[in-house]
């Protein structure tokens, strides 16, 4: 036991440029990857971790100053930056726990499996960083390897039986079957919606409503670009911040330049991590052989259906207005701004496509994900911190629209760390999942029986033949 | 001059990134000319008529009015299952 903890520390020391290469690398071969290809692999990693660093650190050169001033000048206290959930991921790849993360979750699915624990066979391995940020989130909350490790199997073991519990009505909806969707990005905020839709079905009035904002994905369509909404924000920022004109105009280009490079340098980390994930898929589809299972996904399958983008489009304002009249919100949205469509994507499923409940329900989501984010942003800051991120001058500490602001990463994280007021609502919260699932399950997929038509299989279908 | 895929998902990072390397290995392999470009759905509109075929990543994203490019989905780059074919039709659109 006690060499575990020693073995860790070592591994830490050796800096975080080379931990995540290095057992990539040796991951690559156990899994029968040419070695040129496994150094390949390797060097792409490092050089992603360097870049997400080297744009993180001019975001925070340009939004840290702005954040300062904008607290001196307008009041408003938005001293948490969001620095994207590329970073949050890349920081938490860089940890030691990041590494060995892959290879267990691996294992523990395939054990889940064939005890039938779930259905699942995750074999979407990026999105495995969401599982092993609440576990790396846990580890530094209580200090305690085990505790981590707890914390990320559990993530995993919730995120699967969601994903299975899910399956049925995305499956319908979006007209794929035999696919669940694992990405806890996505699947997190059901815990929240479905509860929130159940009580909507009792409000009388607001039970029919359903909503029609073609017209608003036409007028406001410029603001799916994330360069011109960058801008926009950054012009924004500099003229609440009192900053001159010259300024204001040069923050914005710096921050639409942000918007723009961040996801491509993530995209190096991809790159780097796609070896692991073919092998690791081929590895586990061989295993299962003939057994009836979910082939689990990434949700981005799911995004693209015109409630989402429509709802996505009125919430992304909403959201930055949000943020500043919020009761103990700290979080200035920002990089993370353009991930709202995946927040709410699995919402749209569970209402068929009703616009107006995905507007209701991803507003209560975005307050969530503002205060968990807030509230879990000093540990985040520190493994930050850990793997060598710079802390932006005019900033308390970083954020992002993943990591601990997803409520079931939060939920775990203040569990095993027995923070008081976090165990409560993840109780009443959870509690209340589970009162309404059976329900919320049966009732969706009565509804897309209903009114077929509004399903996006059905709409892709007329779509075809028009 | 080269034909251009165009490839979208829901954040132009993680989905995009594999489906564009293995259609620039294969065509590579096929001596096919092309170029690949990676974008978020947002994006759509602003790329839509610029290229020559459409891999959806993000299902079923409409295309702006009066743009008529193929589509095709991109789900085989995630499960494996129907690669080669999916491959194959995208390469017609690139000769």
């Amino acid at each position: 036991m006690e060499s575990i903890a020693g073995l860790f520390k070592v591994l830490l020391d050796l800096g975080p440029n080379v931990v995540l290469p290095f057992f990539i690398f040796l991951f690559a071969l156990a899994l029968r990857t040419p070695p040129g290809k496994a150094i390949r692999a390797a060097i792409f990693i490092a050089i992603a971790l360097i870049g997400i660093k080297m744009v993180i650190a001019f975001m925070g050169d340009n939004l840290g100053p702005a954040m300062k001033a904008l607290s001196k000048n307008s009041g408003l206290k938005l001293d948490v930056m969001d620095v994207g959930w590329g970073a949050v991921a890349a920081a938490i790849w860089a940890t030691p726990m990041g590494a060995i993360g892959i290879p267990v979750l691996l294992l523990f699915n395939l054990v889940l499996l064939y005890f039938r624990a779930t259905k699942t066979l995750m074999v979407d391995i990026w999105n495995y960083h969401h599982l092993i940020t609440a576990g790396v989130l846990t580890y530094w909350a209580t200090d305690n390897v085990y505790l981590g490790f707890a914390g990320m199997m559990l993530a995993a073991l919730i995120t699967w039986l969601l994903a299975d519990w899910s399956a049925p009505f995305l499956q319908r909806f979006y007209g794929l079957p035999g696919i669940s969707m694992p990405t806890l990005s996505s699947i997190s905020e059901l815990v929240i919606a479905a509860p929130i839709n159940e009580l909507l079905d009792h409000i009388p009035g607001a039970k029919n409503i359903r909503g029609n904002f073609d017209s608003v994905r036409k007028y406001l369509g410029l603001f799916g670009e994330p360069a011109v909404l960058a801008v926009i924000i950054g012009l924004v920022i500099g003229l609440m911040a009192g900053y001159d004109v010259k300024n204001t105009l040069n923050l914005a280009m710096n921050l639409a330049a942000v918007m723009i490079i961040l996801p491509k340098v993530v995209a190096i980390l991809m790159e780097g991590l796609m070896p692991i994930q073919e092998a690791s898929r081929e590895f586990l589809q061989k295993r299962m052989g003939n057994r009836e299972i979910f082939l689990g996904l990434d949700s981005a399958i799911s995004i693209g259906h015109p409630s989402v983008l429509t709802a996505a489009l009125i919430l992304t304002p909403f959201v930055l207005i949000l943020a500043a009249i919020l009761p103990g919100n700290q979080m200035l949205p920002f990089a993370d701004i353009t991930v709202i469509p995946f927040r709410i994507a699995f919402v749209v499923a569970l209402v068929n496509g009703n616009v107006f409940r995905t507007l209701v329900i991803g507003a209560v989501v975005l307050m969530q994900v503002l205060l968990c984010g807030t509230v879990t942003s000093p540990v985040l800051t520190k493994i930050f911190l850990s793997v060598g991120g710079k802390m932006p001058e005019g900033a308390v500490g970083i954020a992002s629209f993943s990591g601990g602001s997803l409520f079931v990463s939060y939920a775990i994280m203040q569990s095993l760390a027995f923070v008081v007021s976090g165990l409560i609502i993840s109780l009443v919260v959870f509690g209340l999942f589970l009162l309404v699932a059976k329900s919320q399950q049966q009732k969706a997929l009565k509804l897309m029986e209903d009114e077929e038509e509004n399903t996006y299989a059905a709409q892709k279908n007329a779509a075809l033949h028009s | 001059m080269a034909k251009r895929v165009l490839v979208l998902c829901g954040n132009g990072v993680a989905t995009s990134t594999v489906a564009s390397k293995k259609i620039q290995d294969y065509m590579a392999s096929s001596g096919i000319r092309c170029e690949v470009v990676q974008a978020k759905i947002g994006e759509l509109a602003s790329y839509a008529d610029k290229v020559d075929v459409i891999v959806l990543m993000a299902l079923g994203a409409s295309l702006p009015a009066g743009v008529n490019k193929p589509l095709i989905k991109g789900l085989p780059f995630m499960t494996g299952i129907g690669l080669q074919q999916t491959l194959d039709e995208i390469k017609q659109h690139l000769v």
